[in-house]
């Protein structure tokens, strides 16, 4: 169900650039779909909207069928679609300087032709003979850009630029004759200069938010002056813009309804602090706009590890703080802790087939080369496979200790097995890891843990070999597990002369900041990675240069990264079924997750679950991320007490109905189960009661009282907190403690670079060699016998 | 200003109450910017906080030189940048777009760090310490060794092993470098220069952005580059300079930078702090951090410094007022609110004179909103109500193991918690139990109580010393595991050759005998 990610990745095509997130789309189509024909060249094409009303920030679907096959072999020389967003008022559609398109005009490497993602319309080839815009002698003419707010411009980028539009130049149409795309529509936030969804102020519909529309002009293999590319055409592809009068008029209008923009809240109130892991973030995006609105709390968040949020409750005035794994509470200062969100570590991916093409395969196969993938089922020593850099191609230079290994997952027996379709279609994949995080989470350690304890992938890790005779990277071997990172240990370089090299792993292959970027990457076919590029770097000559590894075009991508559900969500991506204890293979999905859910073990903490990566649930997930919210009553007034509470409140209750725009939960979340929705509202009224007033430490027998960590075993119905009793400090939650044992931070390798096996063959050797130094004189002498 | 408040506090309620529902009524022009991985970390939390007050900021963190590129090409709004336009690197000016047409504003000030890998018999390094000449000489392969005796004068607690010292370095275009090696080449020109000289480069070398990268230097590309490769295993004795936040998140130590009252000093928020208040602040705004180096102050971190937003002050075809609009009011959100969150991601906040000289370039974007910001209700944490930086005011002195002498503290720095055990018995911070720093994790609050349950220094301290020594043996490092490899098989054909090497010998020998 994935889709042609790579084109709508073109509006975002500058490196890194992240706009707020549009809200994902939504799996089924709409009551609200639109289905429309082309006409003339176009009459057989039929393109379907997924969604046309009450549209927010989101993203939406087009398929379509009836088109012709974009080639020659999938380039965009001819037949592919052209799709913008536009304003206007006319019934029968936008005028073409009423559209957004143009912004990745100077963005290298995007498509084929001179004018195909322009907006200049006059050019001497091709002529266009319906053109009105005269070709002026000097120079290029563009057409203007009709702002909505009545402003008219040639200079767009006042309007858009490649960082904020959402044109999507090039979409692919595949052999036969359909295609896919997910496109951004963007509101007047977004996109200043369409007014989408402001609230109309004059005219017959004041009162209401202004409407859009989606135009796509396809485009076929006739240039504006009735040459064929490739044939009488000065080039063998189109060249001129959709904006073009001869191409505009194909255009196929949708009108496009949305929501009224909200009012955001005033900027200039004092935020309250909220902090923590990723997996949360997107839900607190869309809860922080309906938490302020109508002059309520504005809450900032910062995004930082599990660990700084735990060291973050021990430092004064915590704020609030987002975690997997608690820190346990001090009678001097007890934490409060609230479920607010369950989410899971996936391993998401982007698999388009590709298979052995028209002289291998029969034609019922090839066709649906492009198409997505939407299962993949992977095992512990798979995932440890790529994450440990054991398929050949994974390093650069053909290193001698892969020699034995496949080059990449889709030539891996143990992998076609468990994914038959991939025998046919990953033909030619070229996956070779796993897209992953630089900052450590506390749920990274569980993903090792769950390669750790299965026999298999351990196995492998302290190098046997897999049936297929597959060894583990050497500089893996015997991994000390877990660990909270994402380690990539073979730095290894191949050597290249000046200016071509060296081509290094870590340069080739690197981690992304953090799981957004994952997605975000493997979404538009980025690896990330840079390879030289032959030439000197341009700032330093005496260096060699660098560029980025091209991005694995729409229809033949095929890579991996480890995200957060929400993550994977966000930017379409379907997750793999990962095998668990029991031996099934269990997707994040709903169902896996609330069994997951089920599953957790206790704490040090009491009602705070930690995630279980061997449980033997059938049908458990292995990897749920349930994120507790952290707080110190003691360290808050009595009005942030309130306002925090407000936050647990909000969070969870409302804030955990799934949906679209503000205040809704993203896809990707579980809804909170209800017993975590109990808990947390005990704890918010915790939170108030306690909030600005001194700890009074309990007596001895007040702390017996207290919940033993271990006794108590912490079901995800279990409350955290006592119900409200105003004199009495919340001593269930103030576990004493002596002894923390958090997941392990710290992994110790043996910095000695002579392992203990070596040491003791070497040792051997040398008692060997001293023994053979005393016999040497015996043999002689027994040689000299048999010489005589 | 600040010392009438309550005036100000009547106006500023009087402009917020005329204003606010105009503003709250018009949508803000997105705006998008590209620029420095040394401050990244902050911009990418202010962008994503401000979109609930309707802000759509893109940024892209590519890196200084490439942010000043696309700002002068009009490709962005505006850009994030640790050095100013006009400076010459490497021969070539970096020619700035047209005078009076853009302005510098610093938006958070932090420690450039030396983040590293280093471990004494399996256990991490995490209080190493280093003079800024060790450093420099480091970074321009002087010293090759971590065992060299100039690096064991900074850590007298230690017996680092002969291991080699590889230096890594941002292969891209950087601030971090221009940081970096404007700081070598003001406080240790010779070096410096002397390495230039060795990549070929003109001399005196100056500050550059672009670190020649002749062995033994390795180069890295951005911030998450550099920090990912020394982080690695594999990578024990690497070293880099990269913003402290990058090395919090990782949970790795960075060193203690020797400042000029012969302390060694850790880049926290305070330290950078007391540090740039020495920082000369040019009339543009632009930093002079000669004073900075050598600030007197014993809390003060030598390399700290500042990164400006570089923002237009006209209208072009790109910039209009609308995006002024969105312009000015994000950067009063970040130098105010969004400062809150600097010491969170290590960073630390903008003192007050700053904050203040910021606001007035604000004021010059087109289309500003002009808000005359009560710095009182500013929430900046350095803010007191007397202007000074309350931070610098409340920054602790540093310890006496931090003093430049035989005694070297334990603490951890940086990301890292576990202490390291020094042979000289640590001072400030001695652990308890042998056992204490193999505990996986300390509670912050445990911390507090291995303090006071010191062990008895004078026996375990021996014990301590004892062992450590018996750990750091040094060993042969600079060969990799593959090659050990090798090693054993050449040993096995050594000791094959001995034993039957001999009677061959022999039997020839008597063979030639016989022949004669």
């Amino acid at each position: 169900m994935t889709t042609l990610r790579l084109l709508l990745a073109a509006l975002l095509v500058t490196s890194g650039i992240a706009l707020v997130p549009a809200a994902p789309v939504d799996a089924q189509t709409s009551s609200s779909a639109v289905t429309k024909s082309g006409h003339g060249e176009f009459e057989d094409l039929r393109i379907t909207v997924s969604h046309t009303k009450d549209l927010i920030n989101q993203t939406v679907r087009l398929t379509w069928t009836g088109g012709r096959e974009t080639g020659p072999v999938g380039r965009f020389a001819t037949n592919y679609l052209q799709v913008m967003q536009c304003w206007g008022d006319d019934p029968a559609g936008p005028t073409r300087e009423q559209c957004q398109f143009g912004g990745l005009e100077g963005q290298n490497g995007l498509g084929l032709g001179n004018f195909t993602k322009s907006r200049q319309i006059a050019y001497s080839d091709p002529a266009d003979p319906d053109e009105t815009v005269p070709v002026p002698t000097s120079g290029a003419e563009y057409a203007e850009f009709h702002a909505s707010n009545g402003k008219r411009t040639k200079s767009f980028g006042t309007y858009f630029d490649a960082g904020t539009t959402n044109e999507v130049p090039f979409a692919k149409t595949r052999p036969d004759g359909t295609g896919e795309l997910d496109f951004e529509v963007q509101t007047a936030l977004e996109a200043f200069g369409l007014g989408c969804g402001e609230v109309r102020t004059s005219g017959p519909d004041a009162g209401k938010p202004r409407h859009c529309w989606l135009v796509v002009v396809p485009r076929g293999d006739t240039e504006v002056n009735g040459r064929k590319p490739g044939v009488d055409h000065t080039s063998n592809n189109l060249d001129s813009s959709p904006l073009s009068a001869g191409n505009w008029r194909a255009a196929i209008p949708f009108k496009l309804d949305f929501r009224a923009v909200g009012a955001a809240c005033p900027i200039g109130a004092a935020e309250r602090s909220l902090a923590g892991h990723e997996f949360v973030a997107d839900a607190v995006g869309r809860w922080q706009p309906a938490l302020c609105a109508d002059g309520g709390t504005v809450f900032g968040y910062t995004r930082v590890s599990d660990r700084i949020s735990r060291e973050r409750l021990a430092a004064p005035t915590p704020g609030m703080v987002f975690l997997s794994e608690p820190q346990p509470s001090t009678p001097q200062r007890p934490v409060v802790y609230a479920p607010i969100a369950v989410s899971g570590l996936a391993i998401a991916f982007i698999m388009e087939r590709q298979s052995r093409g028209p002289a291998v395969e029969p034609e019922d196969v090839w066709r649906l080369d492009g198409q997505p993938l939407t299962e993949l089922r992977l095992t512990p020593r798979l995932v440890a496979k790529l994450l440990t850099q054991s398929y050949r191609d994974a390093v650069p230079g053909n290193q001698p200790y892969l020699a034995t290994n496949a080059r990449r997952l889709n030539e891996d027996p143990e992998f076609l097995a468990l994914n038959e379709q991939f025998q046919t279609y990953g033909a030619l994949m070229n996956t070779l890891d796993v897209l992953v995080p630089s900052v450590d989470f506390d749920l990274t350690a569980a993903l090792w843990t769950w390669i750790d304890a299965d026999p298999d992938a351990r196995a492998f890790l302290d190098g046997e070999p897999d049936p297929a005779g597959m060894v583990v990277n050497q500089h893996y071997r015997g991994l000390d597990l877990p660990v909270q990172n994402f380690p990539k240990q073979d730095l290894s370089c191949k050597p290249l002369p000046f200016p071509l090299g060296p081509d290094c792993a870590l340069t080739a292959r690197p981690l992304a900041a953090d799981l957004h970027e994952a997605g975000r990457a493997i979404s538009r076919g980025d690896t990330l990675g840079r390879s030289p590029s032959g030439l000197p770097d341009q700032a330093d000559p005496t260096k060699p240069g660098y560029t980025r590894v091209p991005r694995q075009p729409a229809g033949e991508r095929s890579l991996l990264a480890v995200v957060d559900t929400a993550t994977a969500a966000r930017y379409g991506l379907p997750t793999a079924k990962l095998r668990n204890a029991a031996g099934n293979f269990v997707a994040p999905d709903d169902a896996g997750l609330r069994a997951a859910v089920g599953q957790l073990t206790p704490t040090d903490v009491q009602g705070v679950g930690r995630t279980n990566p061997t449980t033997k649930a059938a049908d458990a997930y292995p990897l749920p991320a349930v994120t507790y919210a952290a707080a110190v009553p003691s360290e808050m007034t009595a009005a942030e007490g309130a306002e925090y509470a407000g936050f647990l409140r909000y969070a969870t209750g409302t804030g955990q109905q799934r949906g679209e725009g503000v205040g809704r939960l993203p896809l990707g979340y579980l809804p909170l189960p209800d017993g975590m929705r109990r808990q947390a509202a005990d704890a918010a009224g915790v939170v108030e009661r306690d909030a600005g007033k001194p700890i009074v430490l309990p007596t001895p027998g007040g702390e017996t009282a207290a919940a033993p960590p271990a006794a108590n075993r912490p079901r995800a119905t279990t409350r955290a907190v006592a119900p409200p009793a105003p004199a009495k400090p919340p001593v269930e939650a103030a576990v004493p403690s002596t002894k923390s044992t958090p997941v392990a931070q710290v992994e110790d390798t043996p910095a000695n670079p002579v392992g203990w096996w070596l040491r003791h063959l070497l040792a051997g050797l040398l008692v060997a060699g001293g023994l053979a130094t005393g016999a040497g004189p015996l043999v002689q002498r027994f040689g000299g016998r048999g010489g005589s | 200003m600040i010392t009438r408040p309550l005036s100000l506090v009547a106006v500023v309620g009087l402009v917020l109450a005329l204003a606010a529902p105009a503003r709250a009524a018009q949508a803000y022009t997105p705006i998008s910017g590209s620029g420095s991985t040394w401050s990244s970390n902050a911009l990418d939390q202010w962008k994503t906080n401000v979109a609930q007050y309707g802000m759509r900021i893109s940024f892209s963190g590519t890196g200084s030189s490439d942010g000043r590129n696309q700002f002068k090409a009009g490709q962005v709004d505006f850009a994030v940048s640790e050095i100013p336009y006009g400076l010459t690197d490497g021969g070539v000016r970096d020619v700035p777009p047209k005078e009076g047409t853009y302005a510098y504003m610093p938006i958070v000030a932090g420690g450039t760090s030396l983040m590293y890998n280093l471990k004494i018999g399996g256990k991490r390094v995490t209080n190493l310490r280093l003079s800024g000449e060790v450093v420099t000489k480091i970074f321009t392969g002087v010293i090759t060794s971590w065992a060299d005796p100039a690096i064991a004068r900074d850590n007298p607690g230690l017996k680092l092993p002969d291991r080699k010292v590889t230096p890594v370095v941002r292969a891209d275009g950087s601030g971090t470098t221009a940081q970096f090696t404007s700081w070598m080449a003001s406080q240790h020109p010779g070096l410096w220069d002397d390495f230039c000289r060795r990549a070929k480069r003109a001399t005196p070398c100056g500050f550059t952005s672009n670190y020649p990268t002749i062995p033994p230097v390795v180069g890295q590309h951005y911030s998450t580059g550099v920090a990912n490769y020394v982080r690695q295993e594999g990578t024990e004795g690497s070293i880099t300079y990269v913003e402290y936040s990058y090395a919090r998140a990782a949970q790795f130590p960075v060193a203690k930078l020797l400042n000029a009252k012969g302390y060694y000093v850790e880049p926290k928020a305070s330290a950078v702090a007391v540090a740039l208040l020495a920082a000369k602040v040019n009339p543009d705004l632009t930093q002079d951090l000669s004073q900075v180096y050598g600030n007197q102050d014993a809390r003060s971190y030598p390399m700290s410094s500042y990164s400006y937003m570089i923002l237009p002050t006209v209208t072009t075809g790109k910039f209009t007022e609308d995006k002024g609009r969105t312009l000015s009011d994000f950067a009063y959100y970040f130098l105010c609110e969004g400062q809150k969150q600097a010491d969170l991601l290590g960073y630390s906040p903008l003192p007050i004179n700053l904050v203040r000289a910021g606001m007035d370039q604000v004021a010059k974007i087109p289309g500003t909103t002009k808000q005359s910001k009560d710095l009182g209700k500013c929430n900046n944490p350095t803010f007191s109500a007397d202007g000074t930086n309350t931070l610098a005011v409340t920054a602790e002195q540093p310890k006496d193991c931090d003093k430049q002498g035989p005694v070297q503290c334990e603490d951890a720095t940086g990301g890292a918690k576990e202490p390291t055990k020094t042979t000289t018995g640590g001072g400030d911070a001695p652990v308890a139990e042998e056992e204490a720093a193999v505990v996986e994790e300390q509670a912050p609050g445990e911390e507090a109580a291995a303090e006071d349950a010191a062990a008895d220094e004078s026996s375990s301290g021996v014990a301590r010393r004892a062992r450590e020594e018996a750990y750091a043996t040094p060993v042969s490092v600079d060969l990799r595991d593959d090659n050990t490899a090798l090693l054993v098989a050449v040993a096995a054909v050594l000791i094959a050759a001995l034993v039957v090497g001999p009677p061959l010998v022999a039997r020839r020998l008597r063979r030639r005998e016989g022949d004669r």
